[in-house]
């Protein structure tokens, strides 16, 4: 999974689409509607969608475009270290640089002593004889 | 020629420099030669000499280190680094960062921009619905906005990368800590197991010889503590070791194997 910053780009460039689309649609799908008495315009290079189904795909962009906003939102707001200034940060790093060395340390020292354990657990073996 | 590299650095899949043919096992001998011969001439103050045109190539130019380069059909500033967007010649939207609630500032200014973005293309379907032809401002603000908001991403990135380094090195300290744990624990599980062994040694599972020899330890193990018992049974290994040599090794392999497996190991 990518990172939350390229998702947060990644829902940014969806969202611009989705703009473009939404307008794309509108466009190239209206119907027309006569004015007065005059006959209704006709435009060969436009095939309107029947009105219900233009009616339901403008409602699905626009929840489309509310959602991707939101989508965005909780991105921003789940940033990582949000509040956490670059000295903090930097402390925190040579903090955890420290314990990690002394936990490789003990983690050193417990591997020791097992081996030692084990050579001794099996100078206890041998002594025994099945029955 | 020229024109060829030029088009070649532009390209993203580049193909490979002419030159390439001169990297043979020969010309790189001669080359070590050449190299060989040039520096026993400058130690005895004689002219340098010309590298012959085909082991020009093989010797790697130095780094650029100011400037500008391409490849695989980017434009790379040194040192590496993102232009701010006063370079680009776009309107900032987002204040200078002060340094202190730096990244508080930058996550506000996102939802900002955001916000503003989903306005200003309202705007646009307004000005769509009513008069077209006056498109082009609104799209340049909603160009100008995208670019804003990108431009405050990637400003984030190294934060989120010293971010995603200590989430990563959070990760390792617990690991080790958990090895080490486990380390701890099994060391307790072998004790306990040699605690018992001792005592088990005076149930006479010992051969004959060990028994009458060891009879002294081995009880003095089964009233003792797993430590103790342990170092008892240790020292009971080592003179059992020496005295039943007729049990072949594999039998004994086999036994300390199954024990082993036992104790959880």
């Amino acid at each position: 999974m990518a990172d939350r910053l390229t998702q947060l780009q990644d829902a940014i460039d969806q969202l611009a689409t989705i703009f473009y689309c939404a307008l794309r649609y509108v466009g190239t799908h209206h119907d027309f509607v006569p004015t007065h008495n005059e006959p209704k315009v006709r435009d060969e290079t436009l095939q309107p969608d029947p009105p219900h189904l233009f009616r339901s795909s403008q409602q699905e962009l626009a929840r489309d475009l509310v959602l991707k906003t939101k989508q965005i939102e909780v991105l921003i707001a789940s940033l990582p270290g949000i509040g956490v200034s670059e000295d903090d940060q930097k402390e925190r790093l040579k903090e955890l640089g420290r314990e990690l060395e002394m936990a490789e340390e003990e983690r050193k020292k417990s591997i020791r002593e097992k081996e030692e354990l084990l050579v001794e657990f099996d100078n206890v073996v041998r002594s025994l004889k099945r029955a | 020629m020229a024109d060829e590299q030029q088009r070649n650095t532009a390209s993203a899949f580049p193909t490979p420099p002419t030159f390439y043919t001169h990297f043979t096992p020969a010309n790189q001998e001669k080359l070590k030669e050449f190299q060989a011969a040039a520096a026993k001439d400058a130690d005895e103050g004689n002219a340098s000499r010309e590298l012959p045109d085909e082991l020009v190539c093989l010797i790697p130019p130095k780094p650029p280190t100011e400037g500008q380069y391409r490849s695989f059909g980017d434009t790379w500033n040194i040192p590496d680094r993102l232009p701010t967007l006063k370079e680009l010649n776009i309107p900032q939207l987002f204040p200078e960062p002060s340094d202190e609630s730096y990244n508080v500032d930058r996550a506000q200014e996102l939802r900002r921009l955001c916000k503003s973005l989903l306005l200003n293309y309202l705007e646009l379907v307004g000005i769509m619905g009513v008069s077209p032809a006056e498109f082009e401002e609104k799209v340049y603000h909603l160009r100008i906005h995208l670019i804003n908001i990108h431009q405050l991403i990637n400003e984030y990135r190294p934060h989120q990368a010293r971010e995603t380094l200590i989430a990563m090195m959070e990760e390792q300290l617990e690991k080790s800590r958990q090895e080490t744990e486990d380390n701890r624990k099994a060391c307790g599980k072998i004790r306990e197991l040699m605690g018992s062994l001792g005592s088990f040694d005076a149930g006479g599972l010992l051969t004959p010889t060990t028994v009458t020899n060891n009879d002294a330890p081995a009880t003095a193990n089964a009233t003792a503590n797993a430590t103790t018992g342990a170092n008892g049974a240790a020292a009971n290994g080592v003179e059992t070791k020496t005295k039943t040599k007729t049990v072949g090794d594999e039998q004994r392999d086999r036994a300390s194997w199954e024990a082993l497996q036992q104790a959880g190991l």
